[in-house]
């Protein structure tokens, strides 16, 4: 049984918890997570077991929610620390959300200008549609924070976005400036129409850069390297050095068979999403990267189910990744590659309080999600 | 018609008496003591009937002949024999004429033989050594599960299962937490021939050995072993209308996929796709109607065969009758005759002899090797695995399963079967499922129904089977993760224990061989270091076909 039927027992008779009461926001007036003035509203969430990141489980834990925000993961001996809070009950384990680290979650297939391959200033956020299904399809599977970003088809694809997938919040209006000096990015009917000519045009932009390319060429703004095979990637990472970029590289499958290279670059990978029947290759590309401690992360794909992401992760975890690892792929190591580890990916003091409540170990395929709570809102499960 | 020709000749040949009667009823009299001068010709006497019953006990009608059949065939020989002699029988039919006319018959039967790219594993290749297993917990069934028991294993065979075995000396004995029979992928692509994916031309005849890769490479296969995936179904060209036989084979590195087989027909595959017709509703309907067609059209066949068996053994009496007739009139009508003569000659008028009526021997139904299969499917002998996914599909399934009762149906897919759980249950039409963690909310595809429609569809009573659904070839690797993703939505993981062993093995069968941990069974055996269905469980060794193909 949802155990999470329990919070109507518990809380929401209780004046002291605008937070929860916030779980059915009308129609008219969507998300505000937490209005200032419910600023004072404190409660707690009781588990057997809070995975506060990838290494630290609490048993028999209260997970402490004050202003959106996690104040403390509270042990057993340490409960009563939390006497007079509400507390909800659950009765299976707790994490932080899981974080998508490329997605293009939420546009409608508007990820990409059809006609220029320069577009330094487009910017996702402005087709995201924070009413789209697929964003509470993610937030159901206990994703809550996700990059939306434009498609690898233009050199200069365009800045993405830092979203949660529940409440209209912007983490990062412009997260990355997209780069996708790859053959997805080379046309016939426009340039770049080769891999040099690719090279060239990026190389033209960088000479005298301007607007968000400046940005990236100052050190302000991280880029986004769509590339795939290993020659992208060996260019990629040329590239990258020759320009001191930050930032990630995406999809490059086959990355970790130059794991030294791409930790010698400084570059984080983002990954996957890996299907049923993934070849070895990828997957053991990812078990290299981590070898080498490159921070991994998992992003999804156009059209891909949000399942796919824990999915992904599980699959490396059968081919040899810690677990501890994976875990933290899906949500800490993502967070920190994003640059928002104060922020989101674990549960330790201060971390906004994106809470799954999973019905047994999170990285279990058998387990799923029972509740989620986004900046301390109660916004899916339970008594729905 | 030839091979009747050939009787006849073989038929006067041997017949010494010259008894006076028509040809017609000679020929008949040879006809039907055929088996008798067996060896000058009998090559061509089953020719006459697809499935060999020629005077058997199959007289009956439809009922009769094959379902009697089926379990002695299924019984008595191994997979690779049954659609050898299915087969065996074709070519013969075909050459009769030339049989007869350079009479060699058994030098074409041995070419024949050459040619199939399926040859029959004889003489046995060596089994390996014989193994012992010591298993903490063994899930014998998904139903069935002993504590600190041996499995013994000789000659490729479970040979004894029990706390109280022992192995003897010198035996190989691993360890494992839990061990499971091999799970079967019920629904895969592994090793199948690219090309083979589209090919509208492949018929119902059409193998599914001949289109898998028989040297696939052993590390793809290794590859799912280490997956705990033991044998898959493949069937031939799982996109189109009419898929051919389907096989079970197992993912055997040291063997070739028709060496390791254990079952070279164990399905018919049809798909109703929504792709095909387009918008037409319309077309789309014709196309479900034509697909769906093929069991009526392999009833419509088996019905002719029926008739011809009737008509022929009314032909049969009728000239048994007329010869015994004769026999016992033989003095009066030699006499008559006698008598007729000499007053023609007495009279000085033309003799003439008395005429008999032939009586039209029933022809046999043209044989088509097509089907014949559809047929075997039309009368329950073969499952038909039906991918369909949308209601208005599974609705004309449902009716054909309720027109052609003794066909066994299984829909595969079935995104939108839940509304039709309670009939799929009642018709007993199990379901082959691939649950997919991809796609499940993109508008306007079919998806794969919702990761919990198996645990709504096992609610209601359906058999559930879960496969890796054919997109790709490795995903029979990724099949017991994602059962996993089944019992999280609500399956049971005893219900997909089930669906990955023992229905599999019952639906197509094969349980005689596979499925489950029991006596007798051949050893397809995973050694797991925790519970099958958990993501930190590893797979320790895997044993298939009594061989220790997977070793930590």
């Amino acid at each position: 049984m949802l155990s999470l039927a329990k919070l109507s027992l518990v809380t929401f008779a209780c004046a002291a918890a605008p937070a929860l009461g916030a779980a059915q926001p009308s129609a008219a007036q969507p998300t505000q997570p937490f209005a200032p003035q419910q600023g004072e509203a404190a409660y707690a969430v009781s588990a057997p077991h809070v995975l506060v990141d990838g290494k630290t489980v609490v048993h028999d834990a209260l997970v402490v929610v004050e202003n959106g925000k996690v104040r403390e993961v509270l042990d057993a001996k340490q409960k009563s620390k939390a006497d007079g809070l509400p507390v909800v009950a659950h009765d299976g384990w707790i994490s932080a959300g899981m974080i998508a680290a490329r997605s293009h979650l939420a546009t409608r297939g508007e990820v990409e200008e059809p006609k220029r391959a320069l577009n330094p200033q487009a910017r996702i956020l402005d087709v995201v549609d924070f009413g789209h299904p697929e964003l509470q399809a993610a937030l159901r599977a206990g994703i809550t924070t996700v990059v939306v970003a434009p498609s690898n088809s233009n050199l200069i694809a365009g800045q993405s976005a830092i979203i949660k997938t529940h409440g209209r919040t912007v983490l990062d209006a412009d997260a990355h400036l997209v780069l996708a000096p790859a053959a997805s990015a080379l046309r016939l009917n426009r340039e770049p129409t080769s891999y040099p000519g690719a090279m060239a045009m990026l190389e033209r932009e960088f000479e005298r850069p301007s607007g968000a390319v400046a940005d990236v060429a100052a050190g302000k703004l991280p880029v986004l390297l769509e590339v795939e095979g290993r020659d992208e990637l060996a260019r990629a990472l040329d590239f990258a050095a020759k320009h001191k970029l930050k930032g990630a590289l995406s999809h490059a499958s086959l990355a970790g068979e130059l794991a030294a290279d791409v930790k010698k670059s400084g570059l984080s990978a983002i990954v996957g999403p890996f299907g049923p029947g993934t070849a070895p290759r990828p997957l053991d590309s990812v078990l290299a990267l981590a070898k080498e401690s490159v921070p991994v992360a998992f992003g999804l794909e156009f059209g891909s189910a949000p399942e796919e992401l824990r999915w992904s992760a599980v699959m490396c975890a059968r081919r040899g990744l810690a677990n501890d690892h994976a875990w933290n792929a899906l949500t800490s190591h993502a967070a920190a590659i994003l640059g928002l580890e104060k922020r989101v990916g674990t549960l330790r003091a201060g971390c906004d309080a994106d809470l799954v409540l999973w019905s047994g170990p999170p990285l279990e395929l058998t387990s799923r999600v029972k509740g989620v709570f986004v900046g301390g809102v109660h916004v899916w499960g339970g008594q729905q | 018609m030839l091979a009747i020709a050939s009787l006849l000749v073989c038929g006067f040949a041997a017949e010494p008496a010259s008894v006076p009667v028509s040809p017609a009823i000679g020929a008949a009299a040879a006809f039907l003591n055929a088996p008798a001068f067996a060896p000058a010709c009998s090559a061509e006497v089953p020719a006459f009937d697809g499935d060999g019953s020629f005077g058997g006990p199959s007289a009956g009608p439809i009922v009769g002949s094959s379902a009697g059949q089926d379990p002695v065939e299924k019984g008595d020989k191994p997979a690779g024999d049954e659609p050898k002699a299915k087969e065996g029988d074709k070519p013969k039919a075909k050459d009769a004429a030339d049989k007869d006319k350079n009479g060699k018959s058994k030098d074409d039967e041995k070419d024949e033989k050459e040619d199939k790219p399926k040859p029959k594993p004889t003489p046995p290749k060596p089994k390996g050594p014989p193994l012992a297993v010591r298993a903490d917990k063994l899930y014998v069934r998904p139903d069935r599960v002993l504590e600190g028991v041996t499995v013994l294993i000789e000659d490729g065979r479970i040979a004894a299962v029990g706390t109280d075995v022992k192995a003897p000396e010198g035996v190989r004995t691993l360890q494992a937490k839990v061990v499971t029979a091999g799970f079967i992928d019920g629904w895969s692509s592994f090793a199948l021939d690219p090309a083979a994916f589209g090919d509208e031309r492949i018929s119902p005849s059409s193998t599914a050995l001949d289109a898998v890769d028989p040297y696939v490479d052993a590390r793809w296969e290794r590859e799912v072993l280490r997956g705990g995936v033991t044998a898959y179904r493949v069937q031939t060209a799982p996109r189109t209308r009419i898929g051919g036989l389907g096989a079970v084979l197992r993912f055997h590195p040291g063997k070739l996929a028709h060496e390791s087989a254990l079952s070279s027909d164990c399905s018919l595959a049809l798909t109703l796709s929504s792709a095909r017709g387009g918008d037409d509703v319309f077309e789309r309907a014709a196309d479900t109607e034509r697909v769906l067609g093929a069991i009526a059209d392999g009833w419509a066949y088996l019905q002719e065969k029926n008739e011809y068996k009737h008509e022929l053994a009314a032909w049969e009496k009728a000239i048994a009758d007329k010869q015994k007739e004769l026999d016992d009139g033989f003095k009066k009508a030699k006499k008559d005759r006698e008598k007729a003569q000499a007053d023609a000659k007495d009279k000085g008028t033309e003799f003439k002899e008395k005429e008999y009526k032939e009586d039209k021997k029933p022809k046999a139904p043209r044989y088509d090797e097509d089907r014949e299969v559809l047929a075997r499917a039309a009368n329950g002998e073969l499952p038909v695995v039906v991918e369909a996914h949308s209601a208005v599909q599974i609705r004309a399934l449902l009716e054909s399963a309720r027109k052609f009762k003794r066909a066994r149906l299984v829909l595969a897919g079935g995104a939108e079967a839940r509304r039709f759980a309670k009939e799929l249950a009642e018709l007993r039409i199990p379901v082959l499922l691939a649950p997919q963690p991809m796609g499940f909310y993109v508008e306007g595809a079919i998806s794969s129904g919702g990761l919990g429609l198996a645990a709504e569809l096992e609610e209601a009573g359906v058999e559930v089977l879960l496969g890796s659904g054919g997109a790709d070839g490795l995903a029979s690797r990724d099949l017991p993760l994602l059962a996993s993703l089944a019992v999280g939505h609500g399956l049971s993981p005893k219900a997909a224990l089930a669906a990955l062993t023992t229905r599999p093995a019952r639906v197509f069968d094969i349980a005689d061989k596979v499925g489950s941990v029991e006596i007798g069974r051949e050893a397809d055996l995973v050694l797991f270091d925790g519970e099958p269905f958990a993501a930190a469980t590893k797979v320790k060794s895997v044993i298939c076909g009594g061989d220790l193909v997977v070793e930590e």
